[in-house]
């Protein structure tokens, strides 16, 4: 323990220079720390909306949907052996069937082409926010012929509440079909992608719409919580061995490699500053034992080993560098909360909702965010120390005691 | 002055272990910000110019209100006049009109919903890399009849290929039910994953049949000499155009979510750079300040000779000036060879980080472009990182008293 | 004779850390043209303090310093770095040389604050090497030298500005006594036949038995002031 104590006495001996050294390591760490949590916040509430506005976190599809993606692949039963089982397994906090289609919509002046989306609005309200994003007018209810859409296609159509549309399709037969609804609600999400080109019907308008019968095209699903969604997703695949089951990483994978990317992003960058502080850890340490030498020398002197030197100066990066992670951390994790309402974007929020990202990003930090830091610092701490440990241990103390 | 600047020479020689960690920090700083910055600027560039190539030029020329809608409503007639006029505009290096709608395009039982373009064969060439990007079959032909060119995704939606017949259906200007029968001419790659999957092409004459619109077309975009002339090109079509209802746009405008995308993209890139210059900032004070605290008698003695505190001051400041600088000319050395080995070979990119290139809308490949402002950058925040750095050790060297000297040791 | 250099009721104290410390207790002296003086006394006499106070390194707590007629007080920070660079020369007890300065460089310092030509500068910096008789370590550095050597320069550097007087501060503390007293002869000689004016702070006897006026100082006061041949 002796190097130990040595250690921590040399740290505050000079405390303007290891100073120096602990707001560079604490800046480093804060920002990096900081960074990282904006754009994992980022990606969280990519896949957050991609969730809660379109795929949930688990959808069934009649078999042969994820390769082809059409009308044709239904369930031709209605979803009703999915749904019986669907609302027993454990671990479902809700569920909702849907019909899935294109088509070209078109009010009097314009026209767009769209997804269609047949909904059971009851069931619907539980798996996603759209129930919740309505800006004008009313969320279905029931009332045949009318739709929900976007704040951004409804621009495009030019067209306001109440106004007529056309919403036509290619249906199940392969006929060109219409029908004629009413603009009954708009609405705005963080999804300029499902604000732009979703039309928003009732299960049963859809259903004869596209000529689809009794069938549905998907069941989506919510989990009671987002990290058992693969067991559940597992469960469920295991009980309706004729369907597909997928997960949203299944559904969407760019969105699950768009995490993994900020965090790609996030280690370049952690690699870059602990490059950074490796030459001004190793510089101060140089020149403390510089400083230091005929101290050194007496100390050899005296019969303290090399291996006790050592440790002292090792101890002595790792404790300046150990104080500089804790006052980093505690800064970014103070900035984190003081950004818990989320970090105003709106200047950009047209780029950002193109992504799904919504005009405030709420910084989120991880476990797994403190303990990379804490690990590469760790090491670059003792990489720094490495040379001065060197000089230091082959200094001859008698030598050394002369020095000035 | 020139007394200043030795001293400061030899002090920086004096400790050259110190003195080289302290330039290998600040290579690193710039190495670090020329390829980082330079990466921006050319993935960036390529995103525009890509989507420019695509889609809407430099400069757009287009009835009012099209920027807003996009619909049939707006539209601009694309007479012999106006080709006149856009083609004596100086700076307009090829023009093409197209129509723009949305339709269903259908195979068999499938449908798919795209974007259609009606685009004039002869001169789409001269504005969109269009033509260039079918891998199968042929682009529409000038005079050719009912032809149709779809992405590959698409195409594979539909199980579309070369040759068969796919039905589109819209609705028309006159906004009565429009449907033909079209012929596949060609399948093209397109790295963008929505138009991959929903973008069709028709020839601007059967588009016009088809939306029963005359001599009208959506838009004529513009592809100027040089991509910042585009603001130049845009004035000069406004003065020649004047008069008539058309609006005259840059690609900015045309594509603000593309801006914003790239304006949040050097946000981050900014934030790692500062973070990353902040810190070997902090080496850069330590270090000087620990080479003014260990020189302190030797300040005293020099104020004792007659060297006045400002003198002093400036040595410190040149002696980080001169780091400073030999790590600036290092590490331009390194990055700059480097940056333009990397700008004439582009990195391809693979897998996981490919796809989310194209996600946002990006070809799969890291291209880098040295822009003249990036070394020029980088040299100003060197040097103004050595000025701030240097300047709380200059300041406590210069109030050195000159009775320490006379301390012994 | 001309005054060079004169101390009215002179009194310095130092605080530290709440505690004061009288060093100078009423000083009136006054140094002439020409003289090979010695401040003499044992340490904590006060004679480190006064000569810091003649070298307008530091300030009185209360009384005057004044050098060539200018009363100290008086003067800005940049006059008095004008001072200490045209009046003054100083020799330090540990010789403090520009470490990253050749022998030639040093001597040529403090000529090149004041502007001479470089031809000039060195010139006169060999001569004054060659008057010191170290004029084979010109491109040396003082790391390579000895304590004799470096304190030699150091005189050298002393006088390169022709100074109203040379300030010397225990300049043989650190040498033995050969080395010491041929120092000691070569600054003799530089009063003698150039006419430079030395002021000495010292205990060393082999200092204080060449000097031409013997000033003791004990307690922060003047006990002794002794002209001799």
């Amino acid at each position: 323990m002796l190097g130990v104590n040595m250690a921590w006495r040399n740290v505050w001996r000079n405390p303007r220079r290891s100073g120096v050294v602990i707001s560079a390591v604490a800046v480093g760490v804060a920002g990096a720390l900081l960074a990282m949590s904006v754009t994992y916040g980022m990606g969280l509430q990519m896949v957050e909306t991609a969730i809660s506005t379109d795929l949930g976190h688990i959808q069934i599809h009649a078999s042969g949907y994820d390769a082809n993606p059409e009308l044709q692949v239904r369930m031709l039963d209605g979803g009703q052996r999915a749904l019986s089982v669907v609302s027993d397994a454990p671990g479902v906090r809700a569920f909702a069937r849907r019909v899935r289609g294109e088509g070209l919509v078109t009010s009097a002046r314009a026209s767009a082409g769209v997804k269609v989306i047949g909904v059971e609005p009851e069931r619907e309200r539980e798996v996603s926010i759209v129930a919740d994003s309505i800006t004008a007018g009313r969320y279905l209810d029931g009332t045949e012929r009318r739709v929900l859409i976007g704040e951004r296609l409804a621009r495009r159509l030019q067209v306001d509440l109440g106004d007529k549309l056309v919403v036509s399709v290619t249906d199940l037969a392969g006929d060109l079909t219409g029908l004629g609804v009413r603009v009954g609600g708009l609405f705005h999400t963080p999804s300029s992608v499902v604000d732009g080109n979703v039309v928003f019907l009732l299960l049963a308008d859809s259903r004869s719409l596209l000529g689809l019968g009794d069938a549905i095209s998907e069941i989506v699903v919510i989990g009671e919580e987002a990290t058992g969604v693969d067991a559940l997703r597992d469960q469920l695949q295991e009980r309706l061995s004729a369907l597909e089951v997928t997960n949203w990483k299944q559904a969407e994978p760019l969105l699950d490699y768009l995490i993994g990317f900020f965090d790609q992003i996030g280690y370049y960058l952690y690699g870059a500053v602990f490059v950074a502080m490796l030459f001004g850890i190793a510089n101060v340490l140089l020149m403390a034992i510089h400083e230091r030498i005929r101290e050194i020398g007496v100390l050899m002197a005296i019969g303290m080993s090399r291996g006790r030197l050592a440790t002292a100066i090792v101890g002595e990066s790792l404790i300046v560098t150990g104080v500089g992670l804790v006052i980093g951390y505690a800064v970014a994790i103070a900035v984190v909360l003081a950004f818990r309402d989320g970090i105003d974007l709106s200047r950009v929020s047209a780029g950002l909702e193109a992504f799904g990202v919504g005009q405030r990003i709420v910084p989120v930090l991880r476990t797994d965010d403190f303990l990379i830091p804490t690990l590469v610092a760790t090491a670059t701490a003792a990489a720094a120390s490495a040379w001065p440990v060197y000089r230091a241990t082959r200094l001859r103390p008698a030598e050394a005691v002369r020095h000035t | 002055m020139f007394l200043e600047f030795r001293l400061a020479w030899r002090n920086v020689w004096r400790n050259p272990r110190r003195s080289g960690l302290t330039i290998a920090a600040t290579v690193f700083a710039v190495v670090l910000i020329v390829l980082s910055v330079g990466m921006a600027a050319g993935v960036h560039e390529k995103m525009i110019e890509d989507a420019v190539r695509l889609r809407s030029g430099h400069v757009l020329v287009a009835g009012e209100g099209y920027l807003d809608h996009r619909t049939l409503e707006q539209f601009v007639r694309f007479d012999a006049e106006l080709e006149q006029r856009i083609r004596d505009t100086p700076g307009v290096r090829g023009y093409a009109p197209r129509v723009m709608s949305f339709a269903l395009l259908s195979k068999g039982q499938t449908t798919s919903s795209v974007a259609l373009f009606g685009i004039d064969p002869r001169l789409e060439g001269s504005v969109s890399t269009l033509s260039g990007r079918v891998n199968a079959g042929s682009f529409i032909e000038a005079g050719g009849h009912r032809q149709i060119v779809i992405g590959e995704r698409l195409a594979a939606k539909l199980s579309a290929r070369i040759g068969d017949s796919l039905l589109l259906y819209s609705v028309a200007y006159s906004l009565e039910t429009a449907y033909e029968l079209f012929s596949v001419a060609g399948v093209m790659r397109l790295s963008d994953a929505t138009l991959d999957g929903g973008l069709a092409v028709i020839s601007l004459t059967d588009a016009q049949e088809f939306f029963v619109y005359g001599d009208r077309v959506s838009e004529v975009a513009i592809l100027t000499d040089d991509a910042d002339r585009a603001e130049a090109v845009r004035s000069a079509l406004t003065d020649a155009l004047h008069g008539t209802s058309v609006e005259v746009s840059t690609w900015d405008e045309l594509m603000p979510e593309l801006v914003e995308v790239i304006l949040v993209d050097d946000a981050g890139m900014y934030l790692m750079v500062v973070i990353v210059v902040i810190v070997v900032g902090f080496g850069i004070l330590n270090t000087i300040l620990m080479a003014v605290l260990e020189r302190r008698r030797e300040f005293g003695v020099v104020l004792a000779l007659g060297l006045r505190p400002a003198a002093i001051f400036r040595v410190v400041y040149l002696e980080s000036i001169l780091l400073a600088q030999v790590g600036l000319a290092l590490g331009l050395a390194i990055s700059l060879p480097l940056l333009l080995y990397l700008q004439a070979t582009p990195i391809p990119v693979a897998d996981e980080m490919a796809g989310v290139m194209e996600l946002f809308g990006a070809e799969p490949v890291l291209t880098f472009k040295l822009k003249p402002l990036n070394p020029i950058g980088s040299t100003l925040t060197v040097i103004a990182l050595a000025v701030i750095a240097a300047f709380y050790p200059a300041v406590k060297a210069s109030r050195g008293r000159p009775v320490d000297a006379l301390r012994s040791v | 004779m001309t005054v060079i250099l004169e101390a009215r009721k002179v009194h310095k104290t130092y605080y530290a850390r709440g505690v004061e410390t009288p060093a100078l207790r009423g000083i009136d002296l006054s140094v002439g043209e020409g003289e090979f003086t010695v401040l003499a006394g044992p340490s904590g006499s006060g004679k480190t303090t006064l000569l810091n106070l003649f070298g307008a390194l530091d300030a009185p707590s209360s009384g005057e310093v004044f050098l060539d007629g200018a009363r100290l007080a008086d003067l800005t920070p940049a006059q008095l770095s004008e001072l200490r660079l045209r009046k003054l020369g100083f020799v330090f007890q540990s010789y403090n040389l520009i470490p990253v300065f050749t022998a030639r460089e040093n001597v040529e310092f403090v000529m090149e604050l004041q502007a001479i030509s470089r031809a000039e500068r060195r010139e006169r910096a060999d001569a004054l090497l060659r008057s010191v008789d170290v004029f084979e370590l010109a491109n040396k550095r003082p790391l390579e030298m000895s304590g004799g050597q470096q304190q030699r320069i150091a005189v050298a550097r002393a006088i390169a500005s022709h100074p109203r007087i040379v300030l010397a501060d225990e300049p043989t503390a650190n040498l033995d006594s050969e080395t010491a007293g041929r120092l000691l002869d070569l600054m003799l000689r530089l009063n003698e036949q150039e006419g430079v004016t030395f002021l000495f702070s010292t205990h060393d006897p082999l200092v204080i038995d060449r000097a031409r006026r013997r000033i003791g100082l004990a307690d922060g006061k003047v006990i002794r002031d002794e002209r001799l041949g």
